[in-house]
Formats: structure tokens, sequence, C-alpha cells
């Protein structure tokens, strides 16, 4: 490689990372309860070597009963030793994975177009910023898709195995791609018998596993849901091919997979994109053929599942199109970058000035400031009543306070969903995670309630021993969190 | 002779299903059909409209200013078949079946006879196409047009006779005068032909020039009526500067800095960007597949339940047809990609998108890639057009079923149904009272007053008023000989006394007033229910 290039793509990969960590902690603004769990788990298994059931070393880790693959947590371990139980070491593994995807794809192309596009797409850049398993299934899925075109077929092999380790949604896409190589590319076949050997054995753990998810599989398959079938997967397939999803919304039935007024794609690259998918399609060899394939079949999870359109099942669409937005953009050269840095001026206005406004509610914030407003009192009250109603307090409780592992292994009251779908825990220690009733609960005493202004209204904050601890306000000014307590 | 029965065949097809049922299915005749043509029998009884203008390039009709060019063809179709629907309706459906017929010569010239017959073999049975020759729809007509035009100028660029040229700017001139969205997309599709071609207008100077002088003078009509009326209000109605809502997220994101007046919040967020970024996303909406082939668009009277503008199957054929042609690109084939571009950009300039009806003329470039995308298919194995014609027959079938069947039934304020059994019915009764009190519920129910009860014209004239514009920039008549179009609730129409009121049923009580006759929807539901004061 020659000097000028290495140093190039140095300065790509920064500009990559700079935008991947420039506040990671606060935005996306909030965290989900996917991101605590995931951030709790690893805390757990640091300090115990168990999960939060006190199962020792999990591949799947049961979590809100949704069965998370458990690599992101193992990711996270060192992590959350190096800079403590928090959401920047939480969702550091996705920020450095993500960042590293760059000289993957660099790799992968061996020009500095599609890497540069990479380091600086919205898509990238959001499940960079946050605990996404999906992203971490992207750099995985990427780099063995790499070391199979390198005839390096058991790393590829390790790596893809890791995908299923990692991801829900890899298990559809995995294989697809898996044969899609082996029919573009057809390698000799006893150069796979070990590579195949290994990709079952890493499976083993999963199938033993498989029995306590199918019911959530249920939950979110397409098919679990009336209405005419092939309509249904049509729309959803050519949803994730609008030009609404890529380039001007992204995902718009889920906030948390995108800001919004942006779309996944910054809006010059439609012309990038439609450029180098038509050099593909002329030069018609082994590489256009994967590009499109890969393309055409990342879409296939995400169309069969139950939302209308979704920013994380699609992600692996983001490799093939970054790649032909690359090769567009190295006819167009500095010609079309002024339409790109104007682009990514607005995105970056949009991600870090504006995005808290509209995603704050979805993202969950005002868990970490009601926590924080409610732990001096802690010692001096006999129960806190906390509103379920923003979904899993109990994840946070123990993510926010840093509750040691052991403690909270032994006294573990998790209560399954009948139907399959995500269960949940109804109290720990002084905490009881329920819906307030102020009618009924306005006489207790000794207790803190944090509630919406529906739970606590403002006419009824009235009994004499009534102490207000404080208020939570989402930063577009709404009322959140109403925080009070009965001496 | 025998090479073209085929096409002849596709002609028949393409006239049975436009013109089988036409009178009653789309079930009921809308405003803007009652409108061309109560206007077309104005202008032959009168030489004018109804409000009066002497033989205009623009009718004013609700204040909408639609082109005039379908009320003039309608004059002896009016005069052939009487003032009823079958005659309204009837230029469109002739001109659905030469817009079939157009397809085929406009491919044959583009690409091949072979995949022209199947282009017009799909555009016949085509549910976007179907849907807008059924029904006095201008876009249909004005798209035939340029459909005529493009293969006329095709052929004069293969080979430049000066009567190719001449007759393709008079069909690209009478689409001008028919349909808005072809004052846009005519000569957009022009400039773009004279980019791409400019060596044939450059070694035929002569040639060109006649013909540009000859588009200078027959647009001098509608350049003055466009400044002496006031037809250009249409855009500002409808336009894309008519929608706040882009104002209001430039403002909304200022706010977000914190500081309204700083610099960079005033370059990020402005009206200029937030417009721009709106007009660029109303043209992407028409490229989503979902409006496309799945769901179409969102207005009842343009849709089908549960269909798409194409059918389901047409997605997998574009894709093969759009990667032939980048394959196999050659200069006049370009000529498509300039369509399928250009298509949505009238639409695009208004609020409401994607828009199938003026988004219409993108039908052309789409069928004509579907159809070159079958025949590769069908060429690579003969065996595919068994399989081809089964999933087609089923997707014909169960589509006709949804417009014939369903449609009236699931949307049966689609299309203003119950008018000719109402009009029939207070003409009748006339005399009883000295006043009628129509609902305005149902659009725009004074033409369809005038439409069914054939008033005439003269009377009409010069007796009425144009109410003030809606927010849309729409007008209405309130009143006119004994009738008077207002919403009817109860409250302000129960102490109308010695009048018939024709209410909605839901503006009338259920108990304790008597309704003398009610008139139901398709699906048993009452449209109108009819009270004797």
């Amino acid at each position: 490689m020659k000097m000028s290039r290495l140093i190039i793509l140095v300065f790509i990969t920064i500009l990559g990372l700079i935008l991947r960590l420039f506040y990671l902690d606060s935005r996306p603004v909030g965290f989900t309860w996917d991101e605590a769990a995931l951030g709790y788990n690893a805390y757990s298994l640091l300090k115990t070597g168990k999960d939060e059931y006190g199962k020792v070393l999990p591949v799947v880790f049961k979590s809100f009963g949704d069965y998370k693959p458990g690599l992101y947590i193992y990711f996270t371990v060192p992590t959350v030793k190096f800079f403590g139980l928090n959401e920047f070491a939480t969702r550091l593994p996705s920020a450095i994975l993500g960042t590293l995807l760059i000289l993957v794809v660099y790799l992968l192309t061996k020009n500095l177009y599609a890497p540069l596009l990479l380091a600086i797409n919205p898509w990238a850049i959001h499940f960079s910023r946050g605990a996404w398993e999906a992203n971490i299934a992207l750099f995985l899925t990427t780099l063995a898709v790499l070391l199979f075109i390198k005839r390096r077929y058991l790393y590829s092999s390790l790596f893809f195995g890791l995908t299923f380790w990692t991801y829900q949604g890899a298990k559809m896409f995995t294989p697809l791609l898996i044969l899609t190589l082996l029919i573009i590319y057809r390698p000799n076949i006893k150069k796979l018998i070990l590579p195949v050997l290994l990709g079952l054995a890493m499976l083993i753990p999963l199938i033993l596993n498989f029995g306590s998810q199918s019911g959530r599989l249920k939950v979110f398959s397409v098919f679990s849901y009336s209405g005419d079938l092939v309509r249904g997967i049509t729309q959803r397939y050519l949803n994730h091919l609008s030009p609404k999803y890529l380039f001007m919304s992204g995902d718009w039935s889920n906030i948390r997979h995108s800001i919004p007024y942006y779309g996944y794609f910054h809006l010059p690259e439609i012309i990038t994109i439609l450029m180098g998918m038509i050099i593909l399609l002329r030069a018609n060899n082994q590489a256009a053929k994967l590009l499109i394939g890969w393309l055409l079949l990342a879409i296939l999870p995400s169309a069969l599942s139950r939302d209308i359109v979704s920013g994380v099942r699609s992600l692996p669409m983001l490799i093939p199109l970054v790649i032909m937005s690359g090769i567009g953009l190295s006819k167009l050269k500095f010609f079309y970058s002024p339409a790109l840095l104007l682009s990514l001026i607005l995105f970056v206005d949009l991600y870090f000035i504006h995005s808290p406004f509209f995603t704050a509610k979805d993202m969950l914030y005002p868990y970490k400031e009601a926590l924080q407003i409610i732990e001096p009192y802690l010692k001096d009250y006999n129960r806190v009543i906390f509103t379920d109603k923003l979904g899993q307090p109990y994840i946070y409780t123990l993510f926010y306070y840093k509750i040691d592992p052991i403690l909270y292994q032994s006294q573990n009251k998790f209560v399954d969903n009948a139907n399959g779908d995500v269960g949940y825990v109804p109290s720990f220690e002084k905490f009881v995670f329920q819906k307030v009733d102020w009618r009924t609960q306005r006489g207790d005493s000794l207790t803190i309630f944090v509630g919406d202004s529906f739970e606590l209204p403002e006419q009824d904050m009235n009994p004499v021993n009534l102490v207000r601890l404080g208020e939570v306000y989402y930063p577009s000014g709404l009322h959140a969190l109403r925080i009070v307590a009965l001496k | 002779m025998k090479k073209y029965i085929p096409i002849l065949l596709i002609l028949c097809l393409a006239t049975v299903l436009r013109i089988w049922n036409i009178t009653s299915s789309p079930s009921g005749l809308n405003a803007d059909e009652a409108a061309l043509g109560y206007n077309a029998y104005s202008l032959m009884l009168t030489g004018r409209d109804e409000h009066g203008h002497p033989w205009p390039v623009n009718l004013e009709s609700f204040g909408d200013f639609k082109p005039a060019g379908y009320a003039y063809i309608l004059i002896p179709f009016i005069k052939v078949f009487g003032f009823t629907e079958f005659a309204v309706r009837l230029p469109s459906v002739i001109f659905g079946v030469l817009g079939v017929l157009g397809i085929y010569l406009l491919t044959k010239e583009l690409i091949n006879w072979q995949t022209g017959q199947l282009a017009a073999l799909l555009l016949a049975v085509s549910p976007w196409h179907l849907h807008f020759s059924r029904g006095a729809w201008e876009v249909n007509v004005s798209t035939t047009l340029i459909v005529l035009g493009m293969w006329l100028l095709i052929k004069w660029l293969k080979d430049p006779k000066l009567h190719y040229l001449l007759i393709s700017n008079l069909y690209f001139l009478i689409s001008i005068y028919t349909y808005q969205s072809s004052r846009v997309i005519v000569p957009l599709l022009g400039l773009g032909i004279f980019i791409l071609f400019f060596k044939n207008f450059r070694v035929n100077y002569k040639q060109s020039l006649l013909s540009a002088l000859l588009l200078v003078l027959l647009l001098l009509p509608l350049s003055l009526s466009l400044i002496t009326t006031d037809a250009k209000s249409r855009l500002s109605g409808v336009g894309l500067l008519a929608d706040s809502g882009p104002t209001e997220r430039a403002k909304e994101l200022r706010i977000q800095h914190g500081d309204l007046k700083s610099i960079p919040s005033k370059l990020l967020h402005n009206r200029p960007v937030q417009y721009g970024l709106r007009f660029i996303q109303n043209y992407l909406d028409h490229f989503d597949g979902n409006f496309l082939f799945v769901n179409g668009d969102v207005i009842e009277r343009s849709k089908v339940p549960e269909m798409g503008l194409f059918y389901l199957t047409d997605f997998i054929f574009i894709i093969i047809g759009a990667m032939y042609l980048i394959r196999n690109s050659s200069f006049i084939n370009r000529i498509i990609w300039l369509w399928l571009l250009v298509a949505p950009v009238a639409s695009a300039m208004t609020f409401q998108t994607p828009h199938a009806l003026r988004a219409f003329n993108m039908v052309i470039p789409m069928i004509i890639i579907i159809s070159l995308g079958m025949y590769q298919v069908i060429k690579y194995k003969k065996l595919f057009v068994v399989l081809i014609v089964a999933i087609y027959a089923f997707q014909i079938s169960d589509y006709l079923y949804k417009y014939h069947v369903r449609y009236p039934k699931e949307y049966p304020a689609a299309w203003e149904y119950g008018f000719k059994e109402l009009v029939a019915y207070t003409e009748s009764v006339k005399d009883k009272y000295p006043k009628i009190w129509v609902t305005d519920k149902y659009d725009q129910p004074y033409i369809l007053f005038l439409f069914y009860s054939k008033y005439d014209p003269r009377k009409f004239q010069g007796n009425h008023t144009l109410s003030f514009r809606d927010k849309f920039n729409f007008s209405t008549v309130r009143d006119y000989d004994k009738y008077h179009f207002e919403s009817a609730p109860w409250d302000k129409v129960r102490n109308q006394h010695s009048a018939l009121i024709v209410a909605a049923p839901e503006d009338i009580p259920e108990l304790g007033v008597d309704v003398i006759k009610t008139i139901n929807f398709p699906n048993g539901l009452p449209a109108f229910k009819i009270v004797s004061n």
C-alpha cells in the first residue's frame, strides 16, 4: 500500500471513530432497556461469572425472556471493567467494531471511497452509537465474507458461526449469505470439510437452547398475523427499497432505529448508489453478483417479520449499498464532495443538537434522572413504588445503582410472559414496580412514589405528609415523571 | 395482414375491458366528470361555459380552472349519444384504447414489435391505466396524446420528414390544453429530447424552427388565458408552497437551537432548504414500491381496495427490464429513462404525494420496462409463458372482481353515487316546494343537479354566483333556481318551513322526523335522507 493511501485511510478511520465516540454516553439521549440489560449482565459476568439468573457463562441470556444471544455481553465485560458500569462502557464495543468495519470494507473493496462513505454513513453511525447486537453481527458477517473471498475458509466459518451467537436476525441471513458465496465462488469442496464441521459445532449450544425461544419467534413473525400474506411480505420487502426509507426518513416505524428527518444514507448518495448499481450490473462479475445477492437477501429477515419496516433487521443491506455508493462516488469524485459535506453538516446538527427533542421519550430518557433524584432518600423510606409504564424499570435500577449481582441473583423475582413475549420483575428489595394507584395509596407512609402526571395528578398532591422530591422533564419541555414521598 | 391480428385482438380486449358496464362502474358520476359534461353541454348550446365565459381555454368550474380540452372533445359525443353519463365517459374510453395502440407504436419504434405487442397487452389490462380510462379523466386523454406525440417525434428522429414533427407537436399541444400536469411534463420531455438529440435538431434546423414557430403561435391562447384570468391560482391552491409544514419545521428546528437568529441555525434551517427537501421527497415518493405495486394511492377515488397501481408480480419484471435496459443501453431507449424521471415532476410540485392521478403518465415508461423484462423472460425459456399466463390470469380476474364488486361496496362515497336517483326525485316533486335545501357533504352537489336535470345553461349562466374560495382555492355555487346547497345539520334546517330537505344521514335524528325517502349507497348504507317540513 502506498504511503499516501495509508494516511488517507487512517484519516478516514479517525473521522469515523470521532463520529462514533463523540458524546457516546448521551447521544442518542437516554438508554434502552436492552442496552441496560446488556450492560448489567456484563457487570454480573464480571463480578460472578453468572448472568442475572445465576446461570454460569451462558451462550444465550434469558434477560427479559427474549433470550439474547450473548456475544455482545462478553465483549462488554472488558469495557465495563475499564470504564465502570455506565452508558459509555456498554455502548463502546459497538462503536469500536463499527469503526473497525471501515477497515474491513477497505480490505474488501481496495478503494477509499466506500470506507469514506461508511465512516460518515448515518445508518452505520446510528447503530454504532448504541449497544446494538446487530452492529456486531454486521462486523462479523463482513469480516467473514472478506475471509471467504481470501479463501481463509476456517476463519471465515468461525466468524460466520459467531454471528449466530450475536444476533437473532443472523440465524436467517447468515445461511443465505453463505449459500450465495458458495454458488458464486464455487470453492474446492475438500477445503470446506473442516470449516463446515467447525460451523456446525458452533451451532450446538444454540440448538440446545432453541426450545425456550420458539415463543419469541412466534411473536415477531409475519406468519403469526392475519391478512394477505403475499401482499404483506411484498409490501415489507419493497418498503426497505423505497427512497423514503433509504434517503428521507430511515425506519419510520421505530424511533429508536433512526433520527427524525434524515435517511439512512445522505440524500446525494441516491445518485452515487444508482451509478454504482449501473456499473455493477454492466460488469456482471463475481463481486457484482455477490453484492446484488447480498442486498436482495439482506431484506428477507426484515420482510418476514412483524414490523412494516425495520432498520435493525435489515442492517446488512448497508454494506452492499455503501460499496455501490463508493463505486459511484469514484466516478464523480471531488465534483460531488461539497454536496456530501453539506449533508454531513446537516446530519451532525440533527443528530447532536435536535435528536433529543424527538427521541427522548422512546429512548426512555427519564429513568436515569428519576433514579438519581431518589437515591439520597432511599435510606429514609421503607418502600419505593416505581411506575412500570415506561417498561422494565427493574433493569435500570440494577444498572444505575450498580446493584451487587450476587444480591440480585439470590432474589430474582422475574415473571415469565405466558404468550412468549417479554416478562417483568414485580419487585426488588424496597422497590415495587407497578402502576401508581394514588387513590388507594395516598394514605401510605414512608413510601416514595415515581409516576407520570396521570398517576400522580397535580391537583391531588395534597396529603399533609407529602414531600415533593422532584420532577423529570423531557428535553422538549414535556413533563415525564413526578417524584413524591409520603413521610 | 396476419401480423396485425395480435394487436387487433389486444385492442378488442382493451375496448371490452374499458367499455363494459361503463355507466354504472364506477358507480356514480363524480363532480369533475359532471362539470366537464355540463360545460360541454353549455358550450354546445351557447358557446359559453357554465359561468358565461365565451369559448374558454380553461373552465373556471369550481375555481380550479380545468383545462377545457376534454369539454371540447365531448361536444360531438353529446351531439351523437345525448347528454348522458355514457357520452361523458366515452372519450376517455376511446383514448384509453388509443393509448394501448399508442404504446404499441411507440415501443415498436423504441425497441421492437414483439415487445410492443406485449406492452400493448400489459397496458390493456393494467390496473392503473384501466382505472383512469374508465371515467371522464382528462389525464387519460392527455397521456395518450403524449404517447402519440412521442411516437411521431421518434419517427421524425429516425426519418426527418416534416409532417411527423408537425403532427407530433400538434398532439403535444392538445395534451397541454387538456390537463394541468402536461403543462409541466410536455415541456420537460421536449427539453430533454432536444438536449439528447440536439444533433438531429441542428441538422434539420429549418424544420425545427418551423415547428418552434408553430408551437409559440398555438400556445398564445393559453398564455393569454393565464395572464388575463385567475387560472394560475390553481397552483397556489394545491401547490407545494400552499403547505405550511416545511415553514413550521424550519421554525421548530430553529427554536431547538435556542437562538432563533443565530447564523448557523438560519443557514441550516430555512424555507428554501425545507421546501427543497419536501420537493425531493414528494418526487421520490412516486418511486416507492409499496405505492406502485401493493397499496396504490390513498385517495379512494384513485384506488381500488387492496390493489396497487400495477400487479404485484410486475415488480419482478420491472427489475429484469431495468437490468436489461442498463446492460443494453442504446441512445434511443434513453427516452424511456427520460420519461420515467420526468413523469412525477408535476405531481411532486403539489402537496399530496404520491399521487396516482397527477403522475399518471408514469404508467407508460413503467409498462414499457415491465414488458421488456417479461419479454426477456419469455425469450429465455418458452415454458415460462404458461406460468406467467397462469399468474396473470389469476391477478387480472382478482383485480376485475375488486374493481367491479368490492370497490363500490367498500368505498361507496368515493364516486358520488345516489345523485341520479336524488335529482330524478327532487325534479318530480319540485313544484310542491318553494325551496329545496341540499346538503353539500358530497363535494359539489350543484353541478350534479345541473347535469342530471339537464338544466338549461342559458338560464344558469347569468343567475348564480360562485362562493369565496376555501383553503384549497375551491369555490362552489350555493343557490340556483329553487335549490340551496349548504350543510344541513338538523338544528339549522328544522325551522325551514314548507321546504324539502335533502340531508346526509348523520344530520337527521333517528326518531321524530318525517323522512319521506332514503337513497342508499351500493352497500346498502344510506347516502341521503329526504325530509319534508
